[in-house]
């Protein structure tokens, strides 16, 4: 050991902190060496000057002062809150905090199934034009799995002009349509075709293909007014429950071209 | 008055202030550990009588730590009151294979921390030591027969209290415990909940700074005087 380690080593030495086999390396190490020794004294003398770092004699009144406030305060606490102290108390058992967590996770878990099993139910619906050129019209509690097409639609003059102008314009649901226009699209034209239709959105949940059943019976889609029965535009209306029962989104689209599937004929679209 | 006696010990507040009066010797009931473990026994089942006997046993050796660890009388007295309220809260929790004054010197370590922390956010009074310390602390003693040798122990005094003043708070209650108070190393780390080897750690380094602040101090002091001349 060289001098820096005895240095380091002597505020421990000074107070007798060191394990026996260290100390007697030290010990040897003081008899030779003038600097180190030195400075052992100097330690010594800081370590004797914290005995004398005692405080003043009190007397008995301080003494007697701080033991009636701790029991006027003892007193007051015991009287004044005896519900609180009920409660703490409780708690400074363990049991207790384990039954308490216990009982959270158990509530918790409740919930948790409870929610997820009702909102497993699949809400979607796609209403295509029927064949004598209008919109399937939907019959309020059709179904488990949402409405289906209205046996007798309305007259042509009767239903109302597609609002495409509010539905890109309103926050909400409808946004969550306008997103993915491509993806409607698609799922339209694979129900058009009679294939099963599933989109997968975040905002709406997963749209299951239950209405497709009513695709089946469809045949090419027709020419619908759009605003007024002098547009020739042709137009598929696609509404989507959301999981939320009192959203529903209307989307309507014009009839996919051959631009929208380049690679596929536009028969059967 | 010997142990005989110690064991008739009434308790109640009435009863210990005749015991005062009639000069019970208060360190040999401070050493009956067999009757203090009784007392805290009761004190737990809500004996306050008996609650009241343990404070008459510790309070000198909590107040001495508080006054160690902040430096003035006052805020000792605060911090021994608080000491002693959280022993009351908290005495179901002591176990009695524990070493009562061992629990106890880790509320006051607690109590202290909190009382430095709290001083700390309305001033930085506990920078200046000596302006903190209640007026006498540092007083000459008037019984000395050398004046000069009590204004050099006085001024020694004020010098480890400004020393003690600048350490981290955990190194000063582990340098009180050890230097001050006596107690091993090993005794300490339970106190502290750390590990012997970080105790060690933090008493050489507290002695260190104690010596480098005593060194700089005195140096300055010299200068200073030689200047004067």
């Amino acid at each position: 050991m060289n001098c820096k380690d005895i240095q380091e080593l002597l505020p421990l030495y000074v107070g007798h902190d060191l394990p026996a086999k260290r100390a007697s390396v030290v010990a040897t190490h003081l008899q030779s060496c003038v600097h180190c020794a030195g400075l052992e004294g100097e330690y010594r003398e800081s370590r004797q000057l914290l005995q004398l770092f005692t405080p003043p004699p009190f007397s008995q009144g301080v003494y007697e002062g701080i033991r009636g406030r701790v029991l006027r305060q003892i007193e007051k606490e015991s009287s004044a809150a005896p519900l609180p102290q009920l409660f703490s108390s409780l708690f400074q058992h363990r049991l207790g905090w384990a039954f308490a967590t216990a009982l959270l996770l158990a509530v918790s878990g409740f919930a948790f199934y409870f929610i997820a099993n009702r909102q497993e139910q699949p809400q979607i619906t796609v209403i295509k034009p029927t064949l004598n050129g209008t919109l399937g019209n939907e019959q309020p509690g059709a179904g488990p799995h949402g409405p289906t097409l209205a046996a007798t639609p309305p007259l042509p003059d009767q239903i109302p002009a597609p609002p495409f102008e509010r539905i890109t314009r309103n926050a909400g649901p409808h946004k969550a349509v306008t997103h993915q226009p491509q993806r409607i699209k698609a799922a339209v034209a694979s129900a058009n075709r009679g294939d099963f239709v599933t989109v997968n959105s975040p905002d709406v949940g997963v749209m299951t293909t239950e209405a497709s059943a009513n695709i089946h019976n469809l045949t090419k889609p027709e020419t619908i007014p759009a605003g007024d029965s002098t547009s020739a535009e042709k137009i598929l209306r696609v509404e989507i429950q959301t999981k939320d029962r009192n959203i529903r989104i209307i989307w309507f689209s014009h009839q996919p071209t051959k631009q929208d599937f380049p690679n596929k004929s536009s028969e059967g679209i | 008055m010997g142990s005989k006696e110690l064991a008739k010990v009434p308790s109640g507040a009435h009863d210990m202030a005749l015991a005062w009066e009639i000069e019970l010797p208060v360190n040999a009931l401070t050493q009956n550990q067999s009757s203090l473990t009784c007392f805290v026994e009761r004190a737990a089942a809500g004996d306050r009588a008996a609650f009241e006997q343990i404070m008459i046993h510790s309070q000198q050796r909590v107040m001495a730590m508080t006054w160690r660890m902040l430096g003035n009388e006052a805020d000792a007295r605060d911090a021994t009151q608080e000491v002693f309220l959280r022993v009351y809260k908290y005495l179901r929790r002591f176990k009695q294979n524990q070493d009562f004054f061992a629990w106890l010197y880790g509320i006051t370590v607690n109590v202290c921390r909190d009382a430095a922390k709290k001083r700390q956010q309305h001033s930085d009074r506990f920078m200046s030591f000596s302006e903190g310390a209640d007026e006498g602390a540092f007083e000459v003693a008037s019984g000395q027969e050398n004046a000069d040798d009590a204004l050099i122990h006085t001024q020694q005094k004020e010098l480890i209290a400004r020393a003690m003043a600048t350490l981290p708070h955990r190194e000063r209650a582990s340098i009180v415990l050890r230097d001050a108070e006596g107690l091993s190393t090993e005794e300490v780390a339970r106190i502290m909940k750390s590990s012997a080897s970080t105790v060690r750690s933090q008493i050489s380094s507290a002695r260190k700074k104690i010596k480098i602040y005593c060194e700089q101090y005195l140096k300055r002091r010299g200068a200073e005087q030689s200047h004067e001349l």
